[in-house]
């Protein structure tokens, strides 16, 4: 099969450079589960951008490059932030519907470590699949754009250093060659016991890209979201949005103590890491299985009107946010690191562009500033579609090749991997685990090199 | 042979994709012996 552009993930990053790159290029993307299945509809507090009189570009970046520990690329945070109303305007063009006053004007709230009210939201607290629903339905509307559901990527095919395609599986393993291929397969939340992704998100494109000879960056840069809904039943962990902090709620321990005072000035609006690492702290200091967040002291109607789904949620599971404390915990929630990538999403390979959480483009530095990933995807994903459209490339590879495949089970190698890495590679590291750690995967890696994976595999 | 469990498939590439991202998680957190941003390192 062939195709223009292949893009590999159907998340914001995949959607938002479909939608960019011109009508006459034959675009396809593939999925490995549906277009509704990834971390961009889950998201809940929102986007952040710099549309307020009140913000300005210096704040916006200073906040980050502060959340960042000073380890951000200066030149490419600078551009996302310069660019956001750009991009958040083109949402709103695709019909991208976000909170607004009776007066017309963009609601904005507050999260952990911004010193302005910038962070637009949809729906509430359902931001990502406000976003994402409107731009499936774009999507749909497009006759260049084909959409391969329940589609994995498992290799890319290069020429030299130039990427023409991908191997994909679906209900057999074929190739799809393509002039452009943009990786924008999302975080590697799957990797861990606890966490707030989906468990589609297993790192397949960061892996697909170091197969193929890929530079990867800050690979260690892994955020931990403060509060996870704390329950021992297993996939109970949804994310509780930072915004509700954002918004005044409280967390505090088992002696109802407002315990982030004591490990940052802004309390529980410090930057995700120290308020991970101090609820980290707390449980190990008092042997607790959870902190909880307080909520009950707000408005009961803002509470239900401003977080209808997390208050939902919530009760569904036995806890009201207007009368009770909610068990939360930390849990993994975003991977900073990735394919290291320009300001035109592309990577060392040519041809080979990648976007969104799979990439390393540096704008978070060492932690991401909340609500700035949904820009990363947007403000990359556009930068990558006029890539595309003002490099038209010539060469065109047809291979169509097929291939069948034997039958194994390894499924007991995940859980391994999960609880290796919740254990030694979590919140609080140290070089005895970690050391560790890199001999159980690289047993696994054996254990897959021995048995299962070698040039004839298939 | 001709297969066909597409699903043990997929589930044989999610976990070597999960184990080779691991690997280098492991090998940069390794490589990084002091702590920065939300990578904490204790001594
Ligand atoms: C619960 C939650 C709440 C969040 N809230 C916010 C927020 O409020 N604001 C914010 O800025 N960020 C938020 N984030 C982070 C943000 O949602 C993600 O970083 C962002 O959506 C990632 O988008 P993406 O397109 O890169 O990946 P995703 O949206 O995860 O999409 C990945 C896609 O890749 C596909 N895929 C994966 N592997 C393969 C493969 N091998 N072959 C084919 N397809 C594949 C998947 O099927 C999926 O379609 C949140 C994240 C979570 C989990």
């Amino acid at each position: 099969m062939y195709t223009d552009v292949l893009i590999i993930g159907g998340g914001l990053a995949s959607l938002y450079t479909a939608l960019n790159i011109k009508s006459d290029l034959k675009i396809t993307i593939i999925t490995k589960g549906d277009l509704y299945r990834c971390n961009s509809s889950l998201a809940q507090g929102g986007i952040a951008a710099c549309i307020d009189k009140e913000d300005s570009y210096k704040s916006h970046i200073k906040d980050t490059f502060i959340a960042g520990n000073k380890f951000n690329n200066l030149q490419a945070l600078n551009m996302m932030v310069k660019t956001s109303k750009e991009r958040i305007d083109k949402l709103i063009e695709f019909g991208v519907f976000f909170d607004k006053y009776k007066n017309g004007k963009l609601k904005t709230t507050m999260e952990g470590g911004h010193s302005n009210r910038r962070i637009l939201h949809a729906g509430g607290d359902i931001t990502g699949k406000v976003i994402m629903d409107t731009l499936i339905s774009n999507v749909k509307k497009r006759s260049n754009i084909t959409v391969l559901d329940n589609t994995m990527a498992i290799d890319l095919i290069k020429n030299k250093n130039i990427c023409i395609g991908a191997k994909v599986l679906n209900k057999k393993v074929f190739n799809i060659t393509s002039k452009h291929t943009v990786i924008a397969t999302g975080g590697i939340g799957g990797l861990f016991k606890n966490t707030t992704n989906t468990s589609i998100s297993t790192g397949d494109g960061i892996a697909l890209a170091y197969r193929a000879g890929c530079n990867l960056k800050n690979m260690e840069f892994i955020q931990f979201h403060p509060t996870a809904f704390y329950s021992k039943e297993k996939g109970k962990k949804f994310l509780i949005s930072e915004a509700v902090r954002g918004e005044g709620a409280y967390l505090k321990n088992k002696f109802n103590e407002r315990f982030m005072l004591k490990y940052h000035k802004r309390g529980e609006l410090a930057p995700r890491d120290i308020v991970a690492r101090g609820i980290y702290k707390e449980l190990i200091d008092n042997d607790e299985e959870c902190v909880y967040l307080d909520a009950t002291h707000l408005e009961n109607s803002f509470i239900k009107k401003r977080f209808p789904n997390i208050y939902k949620k919530c009760l569904e599971n036995g806890f009201d946010m207007c009368n009770d404390y909610i068990p939360v915990i930390a849990v993994e929630h975003y991977f900073i690191g990735g394919i290291e990538t320009d300001f035109n999403g592309l990577t060392n390979i040519k041809n080979l562009y990648a976007c969104g959480e799979c990439a390393n483009t540096g704008v978070h530095g060492a932690n991401r500033l909340a609500s700035n990933s949904l820009l990363e995807c947007i403000t990359f994903g556009y930068n990558i579609a006029e890539n595309i459209n003002n490099n038209p490339y010539k060469d065109k590879y047809i291979l169509d090749e097929t291939y069948n495949l034997d039958n194994w089970d390894f499924t007991h190698y995940k859980k391994k991997i999960q609880c290796i890495m919740d254990k030694d590679v979590g919140i609080v590291r140290n070089k005895k685990d970690l050391l560790k750690a890199e001999v159980k995967i690289e047993d696994i890696l054996n254990d897959f090199n021995k048995h299962f994976y070698s040039k004839d595999f298939f | 042979m001709i297969l066909i469990n597409i699903f043990i498939v997929k589930i044989f590439f999610e976990t070597l994709n999960m184990a080779t991202v691991s690997k280098l998680i492991i090998k940069a957190c390794l490589k990084r012996e002091e702590s920065l941003g939300c990578h904490y390192i204790e001594k």
